[in-house]
């Protein structure tokens, strides 16, 4: 597995604009509680793992897309992990997150993968067609392998 | 028959709180994991569908009403809001008037998916009403639901979709999951429900009163 070099820089981008919102009011007093129920980032070299939260609706991706923009604008990054592992929960608001990371990473010749998926998820992911256009895998080494 | 009607202010957090009393409500209709789960994401669907589109983000109040009648459950989302111009072509797969993209335009299409009846009400200026409905029936046996009962794909664009090669076949495969007993799978839900409502009636304080006359009601 590649060295994780990058995750350094990710993590302080993600403090900063955090940070910036939380001035701004975007993110309420509850900011640390609110951190840990939204999804985190984890980089390896040139691939970037989203872990999501338990609950992939609408309220908990709110920010989501600014977030990847910001980290896909610093970085180069050729692969996105998402990691459903600790999700329990999805609807379709996830499917428009996951097709725009898909065409994003498309666009740039870049690859997206998914692994750890629940039955609900996966019936989720079937219903929105994601499981035609990305390959799904059942541990975290194998999605960042494949 | 039991009924349950409940106001919630039209906030994005207040998504997971719908979802998780609509799949308390249905417990006692004996459902199988999976059609908690069905009945959760078109519920989500709706209420999302109502934050975002009914009142534009700001405030208001969406209505949720649940009923049992038999095997039949019925769900009602109901809000005040701007109401749909053109409810046919709201309907359309992949159809949204979202402009960042971020939107999938299958919040219909998931409703009509996971439940068996959906209905739409709506006049531009005064809100809609979404009137869901799905059998749950009383099984003797184990309850392992056949290849039929799994939904049909939204079709994705030919800009989207680049693997036309694989067909949709793999539907089949989650069906396996589901082969766990039923009484397991009840048992298990109701635990995972219940603290998901704690954990929901925490957030929300303003609706938390409502978790208990909707825990009071008899079957």
């Amino acid at each position: 597995m590649p060295i994780c070099c990058f995750r350094h820089t990710f993590v302080q981008l993600l403090d900063i604009w955090r940070a910036v919102n939380l001035q701004m009011g975007h993110i309420s007093q509850k900011g640390k509680t609110m951190a840990q129920k939204t999804f985190s980032y984890e980089a390896c070299g040139q691939i970037l793992i989203i872990h999501l939260p338990r609950e992939f609706d609408h309220h908990n991706c709110r920010n989501l897309k600014y977030e990847t923009d910001l980290l896909l604008a610093e970085n180069y990054i050729n692969k996105i992990v998402f990691d459903f592992s600790r999700t329990q929960f999805m609807d379709s608001s996830g499917i428009g997150i996951l097709l725009n990371r898909y065409k994003q990473m498309k666009a740039n010749g870049g690859k997206t993968t998914l692994y750890g998926v629940n039955n609900q998820v996966s019936r989720v992911l079937t219903v929105g067609g994601i499981t035609r256009i990305m390959e799904h895998f059942d541990t975290r080494d194998e999605a960042v392998a494949g | 028959m039991a009924h349950f009607r409940m106001e919630i202010e039209s906030l994005s957090e207040n998504e997971e709180f719908a979802r998780v009393v609509t799949a308390v409500f249905m417990s006692r209709m004996n459902p199988t994991l999976e059609q908690v789960e069905d009945v959760k994401t078109a519920v989500s669907e709706a209420v999302t569908n109502a934050v975002i589109h009914g009142y534009q983000n700001g405030e208001g109040v969406i209505v949720l009403e649940g009923r049992i009648q038999g095997d039949w459950l019925t769900v009602t989302v109901e809000d005040r809001g701007s109401g749909i111009r053109d409810v046919k072509r709201a309907m359309e797969p992949l159809y949204t008037t979202d402009k960042t993209g971020e939107r999938s335009g299958m919040g219909f299409s998931f409703m009509e998916a996971f439940m068996d009846q959906v209905q739409v009400e709506s006049e531009p200026g005064k809100g809609t009403i979404v009137q869901m409905k799905k059998e749950i029936r009383q099984e003797q046996d184990g309850g392992i639901p056949n290849a039929a009962s799994i939904p049909k794909p939204v079709s994705i664009p030919e800009s989207v979709n680049t693997s036309k090669a694989v067909s949709t076949s793999k539907a089949a495969s989650t069906s396996k999951a589901a082969s766990t007993s039923k009484a397991a799978s009840i048992s298990r839900s109701v635990s995972i429900l219940e603290s998901r409502l704690v954990s929901a009636c925490g957030r929300s304080s303003r609706t938390a009163g409502v978790i208990q006359s909707i825990l009071s009601i008899q079957p």
